[in-house]
């Protein structure tokens, strides 16, 4: 998993969190959605309709004209969702409730239940909210959409859905997309003023997880920030954003003439196509 | 009955006997309480299978897995009067903690000793 689709899966979960019959059960990568005590005495587990998250392969195809392997290529995003029989509780009269909705515990109630929670997702998805916007900005083109659905009653009935998005995303951030991160983190504005959110959308989304009350989120800032931050003079981080070899920078004639001595300098340092931008 | 049947009928009793527990039965149409069937209280063998991880979905490209254990309500034939269930009734267990509870997920066949009654997860 690269840093977008990092980035990808934490937006689409803070993006649904809170905001659809799931309400905070939004999982993310979490294999064991469902799941109960091994005594079958008491109940764990979500306790009512899930969404669980899962960003776990891209592609890219070789005729893409990237260079180098920082191109993530179209990702597939799978959104699933479940309902099961074990979200109704029986009370002592024998009434069986299900949390905030009237739905009796019937099957065809299931499926219902996971078609309004679908439109719910992709309306949050599409929605003009932080974090929807943000990871909007991190997909490069139309998505192909499949879903699929699925029941079965082997240890309880079940109920669940699959939205997969195939979606093509931006190549992957280098140090210098975290520039506005750094200037609003090095530069804290004065008391009661808020900070106008960095453009840049990778900043932007380092910028709200190091921000968050969540403590793992600014860990997982401060992570990424470690990852991104390695100390590379502009030639090294050039070739190797563009997957140059040495041979292609001699070529090009940037960067230091010897590479294994980084203060020697081409004659002509500062060459046309440094010049003229073209690198 | 036939006699051939007899000693299978007092060995499901005995086994009754032993393993059975303090099950409420809340019969059920469509998810609403059956009006023409009371809730009662009865001693019943309720087994419950140990957890499996079984996948959702039905293909690989799924990647949420469900915790599944299949649980199991007899008792004897021979009990008078037979309690009746149906399928998407609720069966509590008394005497666990928690009071936890099971749908019937399908009726039996008729058989000659023992009702045994497919019992899903609820709560």
């Amino acid at each position: 998993m690269s840093l977008i689709m990092l980035a990808v899966g934490s937006c689409m979960v803070k993006a649904l969190k809170g905001q659809t019959l799931a309400q905070d059960r939004v999982l993310q990568s979490d294999p064991t959605a469902l799941e109960a005590k091994a005594d079958g005495s008491l109940e764990a587990g979500p306790d009512g309709p899930f969404i669980s998250v899962h960003v776990p392969d891209a592609v890219l195809n070789p005729q893409s004209t990237e260079q180098g392997i920082y191109a993530n290529g179209i990702a597939e995003i799978y959104i699933e969702t479940g309902v099961t029989a074990k979200m109704w509780h029986t009370d002592e009269d024998g009434k069986q409730v299900f949390e905030g909705v009237g739905f009796l515990p019937t099957s065809g109630n299931m499926v219902n239940l996971l078609g309004l929670l679908d439109r719910q997702i992709i309306d949050r998805l599409s929605a003009d909210s932080q974090w929807a916007d943000l990871l909007r900005q991190f997909f490069t083109g139309p998505a192909k959409v499949t879903r699929t659905g699925f029941i079965s009653a082997r240890g309880q009935r079940v109920s669940a859905r699959q939205l997969k998005l195939s979606i093509p995303l931006v190549n992957e951030p280098q140090l210098d997309d975290l520039d506005e991160f750094f200037e609003l983190r090095d530069a804290p504005l004065p008391e009661g003023e808020t900070a106008k959110l960095p453009d840049v959308p990778f900043a932007r989304f380092v910028w709200l997880l190091s921000t968050s009350e969540n403590q793992q989120d600014r860990v997982l800032a401060e992570q990424i920030v470690g990852v991104l931050g390695g100390d590379l003079p502009e030639w090294a981080g050039l070739a190797q954003r563009m997957g140059f070899t040495r041979a292609d920078m001699q070529a090009i004639a940037v960067g230091p003439a010897d590479p294994d001595n980084p203060d020697t300098v081409f004659p002509d340092e500062g060459s046309a196509l440094v010049e003229s931008g073209a690198v | 009955m036939i006699s051939q049947f007899d000693e299978f009928t007092d060995a499901a009793d005995a086994v009754d006997e032993v393993f059975s527990e303090p099950v409420r039965l809340y019969p059920k149409q469509g998810g609403l309480p059956d009006p023409e069937r009371e809730t009662q209280d009865i001693f019943a063998v309720l087994r419950v299978g140990g957890a499996k991880d079984e996948s959702l979905g039905s293909s690989r490209s799924w990647h949420s897995k469900i915790m599944e254990r299949e649980a199991e309500l007899s008792f004897s034939c021979a009990r008078s009067p037979l309690p009746v269930l149906r399928k998407g009734d609720i069966v509590r267990a008394l005497a666990r903690d928690g009071r936890p509870c099971w749908e019937v997920l399908a009726e039996p066949e008729r058989a000659s000793t023992r009702l045994v009654y497919k019992l899903g997860e609820t709560s």
